[in-house]
């Protein structure tokens, strides 16, 4: 049965589906947003992360969310959710609840470079974007506005190009003890040349009331959620919507697209949660907003939008590597959050034509993403065999000396690094097949990252810092930074959506979200997102205008 | 200086310092009536908290200590607009209780734990000026509307930051004071912190303070009246959600608590308290205000000391806020007071404070934590039970400061 006709149907509710969701409807259109998870007690998920048994360092795998959402990375059975062709596993992962992965992201925000959306043209490398930075720049600055970005206009204005028009919303999420540590050790020193600083790293974290929520008390649980919601999540924006009337239907997993032979979305097919069958909704404007990987899959499965070929294709991720170190004295972490400085230096430069540019972060969470302190418990227990005041004191001096630097790393275009749905593969539990995964790196990133150890080494040496145990030189992770699958360009032949994120194919259809970068630079995409995807509603508004 | 600033003149220098004193005073005493009131607020399940209310409270208390923070940079504003005016930090202020009549806005200024109407006391502290719209407290009961929306001799704060700014603007050349004599980002950690050296600092200096909290020009949400506001009407729907009488966030905590045996230093309608394990918690966190307020007093005042001992000096300070004087303080609310069933609190005395010298004063000041430092490691050998906070403040009390320079 076909539902009745809304003028914007959004799949997916995530920063990007609910900021679009929001400003159509405020200018008045009828907007219906499905999405495949369900709404989240804020409440429910602390308790049920206070309650997992394992940490695991960086975040309690779907235990905060495992109620509200649909299946996916996070929770899928023990077979796992991707089917992984390649030796390495792809390992980033997203979240399919009502508010996305916003609901566990760190909350970083800073902006591309002017240079990340001409790689080609300056470095010869990957391909350029269809816009330029001063053409999203003030889209920036309402993302910015929007979520609520904490930031120190003086450190920013200008870094490596990046002009700003208008200041951050709201000051800077003070330095943590180990930020100072790096920056005393760093000052009046060169490495390689240059001189490195500090920065404090723009942040969708009150710094002070903003937007009825309160400044951040250093709970330092950012990820895998904030309890009293000082870090943005996206059901700000879900609120928004609903107080303009969108009508939001959870646990509504979209199946397939159907178009008719002109090409225009006709309607958007889904399935309830324990539904037998599935239901159809018909939108003037259809936009996808479901994540890299999901997006590239539904657009598979209906097979719709890809005379281009490149759906799926360009799978991105910022590989990330971490040097852990110990200080002479004590840094105290944990008490803020898990990071709140970076080193920007290295995001830009000639090297780009030979090797990948990368970004430092400074961590305040000790060595938790290798599991302490609970690993530092056992061995202490266990190994060492140490009890009461001794290991209280074990504990206590080492947790506070533990220093992170990491690096975040670009990584090119691939055609192969792919999502492709197999037929015959194996299917999750709404029985569509799963998501293939083929997905490699390159030594244009792998360079980049064994240099960007090289530095982080020297820079634990200009601390005066010790490393006991140098990072596995063929190792990475992935940083949750999914991209590239349906990527934005002028040519119809090589890209899969336009410069307003419209679909060459489709008339009606948008793409918003990550998935439409077409090269991944080294700053976290959410802001990106988020200033595409205010772009993309104004384009979406004079579409609807003009239809 | 009640009297300047009912009689809104601010003629002379020694005017507008007598004013800006006032507002120190003011600064001060708001920074520790809301640390009080956040230091009452439970924290723990075993209080009677379902998980709900736990995380409301501990949102509570968190934004609470955040406008507590905030005060704590006005202070530091105002002590550099007096720097700029030919003044010095002014640090002192009267105990707890203060008379209605101590400020024209007549309003008490004290000690009393979280609940209605300490938040309806805070609301009218931080109303904003002019454009207050009464409706929007509509959901408060009778009594606390009418707290919130009763008149005063001078509206708002504000109104005090008024008559300052005026005088700055009708007579820049009240601007005479050394620019070295004032603190900044880098001597104590208020990344809003600014330096007064001209007619425009000062009007920054002022809206800061005027758009985070006092006397608000219009009513926006994310002020401290707002804040305030926001968390009354979350008491209002927590407490209805909850069975009758179920729902209490905070500790019975005494009000205007007292240590002072000597009557000379108490103020009569204070509350001795007088069990001996509070008392020994009690009189330790006023000897680290204390400390504490000295040091900051240094690091802003001695401009002719070396800029590495005043940051020093401060970073310490700073540091004892979190590590020391946060922990007492809510520690306090759980301990018997002897007086009937309420507990203690923190009681921020001020007794007779001694200023630390220029020449050896990291000697002095680092041996004065020394000193609080066996006081609480004796009291964690003594009191056995409360031997993990003890044990925190004596550790902090010798922990080496993070400085930047």
């Amino acid at each position: 049965m076909t539902d009745a006709q809304y003028d914007v149907v959004v799949v997916g509710s995530g920063v990007a589906g609910a900021l679009v969701a929001y400003r159509v409807a405020s200018n008045g259109k009828r907007v219906l947003v499905l999405e495949a998870g369900a709404t989240v007690d804020r409440d429910a998920a602390v308790a049920a992360y206070a309650a997992a048994p394992v940490k695991n360092g960086f975040k309690a795998l779907g235990a905060a969310y495992a109620e509200f959402s649909a299946e996916g990375p996070e929770n899928a059975a023990a077979t796992g959710y991707y089917v992984q062709t390649t030796d390495r596993a792809f390992k980033s992962t997203y979240e399919r609840v009502l508010g996305g992965s916003t609901w566990h992201w760190l909350g970083h925000t800073p902006r591309l470079l002017p240079s990340d959306f001409a790689l080609h043209t300056l470095y010869g490398r990957g391909v350029d974007w269809p816009m330029s930075y001063a053409e999203l720049e003030p889209w920036y600055v309402e993302a910015e506005r929007e979520l609520g970005v904490a930031g120190d206009d003086d450190e920013w204005n200008g870094v490596l190009g990046a002009f700003r028009s208008e200041p951050f919303p709201m000051g800077k999420i003070w330095p943590s003890v180990a930020d100072r540590h790096v920056a005393d050790a760093l000052r009046d020193r060169q490495i390689d040349g240059m001189t490195l600083r500090v920065r404090s790293t723009p942040s969708a974290r009150n710094s002070t009331a903003y937007d009825r929520r309160p400044a951040c008390a250093g709970n330092s649980t950012c990820v895998p959620l904030c309890p009293i919601g000082a870090k943005y999540d996206a059901s700000v924006h879900v609120r928004k919507a609903r107080e303009r009337n969108v009508e939001f239907r959870e646990r509504s997993v979209v199946t397939a697209l159907v178009a008719d032979e002109s090409g225009c979305i006709t309607a958007v097919e889904y399935r309830r949660s324990g539904a037998p069958h599935a239901e159809r909704v018909r939108g003037r404007i259809v936009v996808l907003a479901l994540h890299a990987i999901e997006v590239a899959r539904l657009l598979l499965l209906s097979s719709l939008g890809n005379r281009s070929g490149q759906v799926g294709r360009n799978l991105m991720d910022h590989p990330q590597r971490a040097m852990l170190g110990l200080a002479r004295e004590p840094v105290y972490p944990f008490r803020g959050p898990p990071a709140t400085s970076g080193i920007e230096e290295f995001r830009d430069g000639p090297f780009r034509a030979t090797h990948a540019a990368f970004r430092f972060s400074v961590g305040n969470d000790g060595w938790s993403r290798s599991g302490s302190p609970l690993t530092d418990l056992h061995a202490a227990v266990h190994d060492d065999r140490l009890f009461g005041a001794e290991l209280f004191e074990r504990l206590r001096e080492r947790t506070s000396r533990q220093l992170r630097i990491s690096c975040s790393t670009e990584m090119l275009p691939d055609a192969d690094n792919r999502v492709t749905v197999p037929p015959g593969g194996p299917r999750d539990d709404m029985g569509l097949p799963r998501p293939a995964l083929r997905f490699t790196v390159d030594a244009y990133t792998t360079d980049a990252l064994d240099r960007a150890m090289d530095i982080a080494h020297r820079i634990y040496e200009a601390a005066r810092a010790t490393v006991p145990t140098l990072p596995d030189p063929n190792g990475f992770s992935g940083a949750g930074h999914i991209m590239g699958t349906t990527r934005a360009g002028n040519d119809p032949a090589a890209s899969v959506v336009d410069a307003d994120l419209r679909s060459h194919d489709h008339p009606n259809l948008f793409v918003v979200g990550a998935s439409v970068f077409p090269t991944s630079g080294t700053a976290n995409p959410t802001l990106t997102v988020a200033a595409l995807a205010l772009r993309a509603s104004a384009k979406i508004d004079a579409h609807l205008g003009s239809a | 200086m009640a009297v300047i600033a009912s009689q809104g003149l601010i003629n002379t220098a020694a005017d507008l310092r007598a004013a800006l004193a006032e507002a120190c005073e003011l600064e001060h005493g708001l920074a520790c009536s809301y640390l009080y009131a956040a230091f009452s607020l439970k924290r723990e399940l075993a209080e009677g908290l379902t998980l709900r209310q736990q995380q409301r409270v501990r949102k509570w208390a968190s934004q609470i200590y955040f406008v507590a923070s905030q005060e704590m940079l006005h202070l530091a504003q105002a002590w550099n607009l007096l720097a700029a005016v030919g003044g010095a930090p002014y640090v002192d202020r009267p105990n707890f209780p203060l008379s209605s009549r101590r400020y024209p806005l007549h309003i008490p200024l004290r000690l009393a734990r979280f609940d209605a109407a300490t938040l309806a006391r805070f609301i009218r502290f931080e109303r904003p000026e002019n454009l207050f719209n009464s409706a929007s407290v509509s959901f408060a009961a009778p009594d606390i509307q009418a707290q919130i929306s009763a008149e005063s001799e001078f509206d708002t704060i504000g109104r005090l930051y008024d008559l300052i700014e005026n005088a700055i603007t009708a007579n820049p050349a009240l601007i005479v004071g050394s620019r070295l004599a004032q603190g900044d980002t880098g001597l104590a950690d208020f990344p809003d912190l600014i330096k007064v050296v001209d007619v425009a600092s000062a009007i920054r200096a002022i809206t800061l303070i005027r758009d985070q909290g006092e006397g608000m020009k219009i009513d926006r949400a994310d002020c401290h009246f707002g804040t305030f506001r926001d968390i009354l009407r979350e008491l209002y729907e927590e407490t209805a959600a909850a069975a009758p009488g179920t729902f209490a966030p905070a500790r019975p905590a005494i009000d205007d608590p007292s240590y002072q045996d000597d009557p000379a230093f108490r103020p009569p309608s204070s509350h001795l308290v007088v069990d001996p394990t509070a008392s020994v918690a009690g009189r330790l966190f006023d000897d680290i205000y204390a400390a504490m307020l000295s040091g900051l007093h240094y690091a802003f005042r001695q401009t002719t000391a070396d800029r590495w001992t005043r940051e020093r000096i401060a970073a310490r300070c700073i540091a004892l806020m979190s590590t020391a004087v946060l922990p007492l303080g809510e520690l306090l609310s759980t301990l018997p007071s002897g007086v009937g069933t309420s507990t203690a609190g923190a009681a921020f005395s001020i007794g007779r404070r001694v200023d630390i010298p220029i020449g050896n004063a990291w000697s002095v000041f680092d041996g004065a934590l020394d000193a609080l430092h066996q006081t609480a490691s004796a009291a964690a050998v003594r009191f056995p039970t409360l031997r993990p906070t003890f044990e925190h403040v004596s550790a902090a009390l010798t922990a080496a400061p993070t400085v930047r320079s």
